[in-house]
């Protein structure tokens, strides 16, 4: 069965799309709830 | 035999000596530590939460071995090997949406309200968070039995896996794991159990974090995946599979109601868990830079090891043995996430797995059974007979702790009578929606009031036993439609209840929410 590359990498779009979104969750959250503290 | 795919790799005695090896020493490992946490505890309270100094590491490391269970570190492989990419929704893609909002959310107000009301255990902190003994009880007993319910089935996998690449019966091996998880935490307590666990956790970052790079590296890339999970099923490319059951568990994986339900759950069942909630009672108080700390531990442990399990490391396995896994009884895709370690790095990365699955699974256990033993130690019996001495105490803390880890041995080692194996499927779910509302929304909601969270707990126990009959054994309604009746109804009476019943008192909020800490 043949496929062209744009069928094959769909899944993977969505897959590199949640690393970099719960990446980004982590340390903009983390920067959010830590900003006003005061060392 | 298919020549297109592996063989199925057969046990040799060197891989059976071996993984025994590699348990022992994990096993010694925890109980070193274990004896070494016996000198950090003198009464009973500092049996239950040490002196509330741990640091950031030891508590990010053991946050994530409480999180991870068996499952996450064998099912969630099992899962994305049978149904393709549409399993790692449910299989834990999202499970850094869970933990990492638990440290934003419960971290620190459960440490601050812990040792303002002079807390040790979480339905304590509840109790005298809602001014009431009836609720602390209440509390205490749901705990007790949704914890009981899931705990049962967290030796399965590691059993079977132990069984699938020793050929040594199960029994054995999981019963010196049990023992030797009680030595730990009887002589440790608080802190010794959650110094193992640390331990534990870090060792299964690192093994999960080996295996997911090393199988995507050796797969060929991307590409390559697809091209051959193409040739066996195109199914198997979609995110969605439409084509299975809309009832039952398989709903998380065919319809848009279920895949809008996996990131509820991982976010309710984080905060929620009280395993969870426990690392955070020994806490110290944390400064900006510690903080820090604790997200990144967490973020490493939970994030990259745990998202390629749930994803890559089952597509790649479905490459390299195709569907040969289901014709194993009774493992079957439970398989997938050993002879994966086999197939790309022999002997040793298998080894590795093998400890690293029971460190999952050991750790998880023993956070669930130290709140189980506290739960009766200290939320019922010194809550009604406060005369209790410590080493009264103690001495049935010894006793608890044995009969909550040996009860999970003996159903795995015999089946599961037949209505907990029902419940078991939505216990996790249930704990989550519940104590998401009872515990965590009361850290920042005044207004939260006995009665609310009462009803709450009412609720959410007769949902989810109700759930699991209707889910798995009438298979009229799907688990993730259950989510949301569940998480709705948790969500409707705890502010509805509250906003009509007697508010706490004043004294209390203002001690809970003006003071500093």
């Amino acid at each position: 069965m043949q496929a062209d590359t744009a069928t094959l990498m769909y899944p993977w779009y969505f897959w590199w799309a949640m690393f970099i979104v719960l990446f980004l969750m982590t340390f903009i959250g983390t920067w959010l709830v830590t900003r006003g503290w005061k060392e | 035999m298919n020549t297109q795919f592996l063989p199925i790799p057969e046990i040799t005695l060197t891989m059976a000596i071996t993984s025994s090896i590699g348990i022992a020493v994990l096993l010694g490992i925890s109980i070193l530590l274990g004896i070494l946490g016996k000198k950090e505890w003198k009464s009973f309270d500092e049996y239950l939460v040490g002196k509330r100094d741990m640091g950031p590491i030891v508590t990010g490391c053991a946050l994530s071995a409480s999180y991870l269970s068996g499952w996450a570190f064998c099912g969630s492989t099992g899962i994305v090997y049978s149904v393709g990419f549409s399993g790692m929704w449910f299989a834990g893609m999202w499970s850094l949406f869970g933990v990492i909002p638990c440290i934003w959310v419960a971290s620190g107000k459960t440490r601050s309200f812990a040792v303002k009301l002079g807390a040790t255990t979480v339905p304590e902190l509840m109790g005298r968070r809602y001014e009431s003994k009836m609720l602390q009880t209440v509390v205490s007993a749901c705990m007790l039995l949704f914890l009981f319910i899931y705990s049962v089935g967290q030796l399965k996998a590691a059993g079977g896996v132990w069984y699938a690449v020793t050929g040594f019966p199960p029994v054995l091996c999981l019963f010196l794991g049990v023992f030797i998880a009680w030595i730990y935490m009887v002589l440790g307590g608080y802190v010794g159990t959650n110094w193992s666990m640390a331990f534990q956790g870090a060792f299964l970052g690192i093994t999960g974090a080996i295996l997911g790079i090393w199988a995507l590296v050796a797969s060929g890339g991307f590409l390559e995946i697809s091209s051959k999970l193409l040739q066996q099923d195109p199914k198997l490319l979609s995110l969605i599979r439409p084509d299975l059951p809309k009832v039952g568990p398989t709903e998380f994986f065919s319809s848009w109601v279920g895949l809008l339900a996996a990131p509820l759950i991982f976010f309710t069942m984080a905060i929620g868990f009280p395993h969870n909630l426990g690392r955070f009672l020994g806490m110290k108080k944390m400064n900006k830079k510690e903080y820090w700390v604790l997200v990144l531990i967490v973020w490493a442990i939970t994030g990259i090891p745990v998202m390629l399990a749930c994803s890559t490391n089952g597509l790649i396995t479905r490459t390299l043995f195709g569907p040969q896994l289901f014709k194993i009884e009774p493992w079957k895709a439970d398989l997938a996430a050993p002879f994966l370690s086999y197939a790309i790095g022999g002997i040793p990365l298998q080894t590795l797995y093998v400890m690293g699955l029971f460190a999952a699974t050991l750790s998880t256990l023993a956070g669930m059974v130290m709140i189980m033993s506290a739960n009766v130690t200290r939320d019922i019996i010194t809550l009604w007979r406060p005369s209790t001495t410590d080493k009264t105490l103690i001495r049935w803390s010894y006793f608890l702790i044995a009969l909550f880890l040996f009860l999970p041995f003996y159903w795995t080692w015999k089946r599961p009578p037949e209505l907990l194996s029902v419940f078991m499927g939505l216990a996790a779910m249930g704990l989550g929606a519940i104590f998401f509302f009872v515990t965590a929304m009361s850290f920042y909601w005044k207004r939260a009031t006995k009665w609310g969270a009462f009803w709450t707990v009412v609720y959410g126990t007769v949902a989810t036993l109700v759930g699991g009959y209707i889910v798995f054994t009438k298979k009229i309604l799907g688990m993730a439609t259950m989510e949301f009746i569940l998480l709705g109804g948790c969500l409707v009476l705890f502010f509805v209840v509250s906003l009509i019943t007697k508010p706490p008192s004043r004294e209390l909020i203002d001690k809970l929410f003006t003071e500093a800490d």
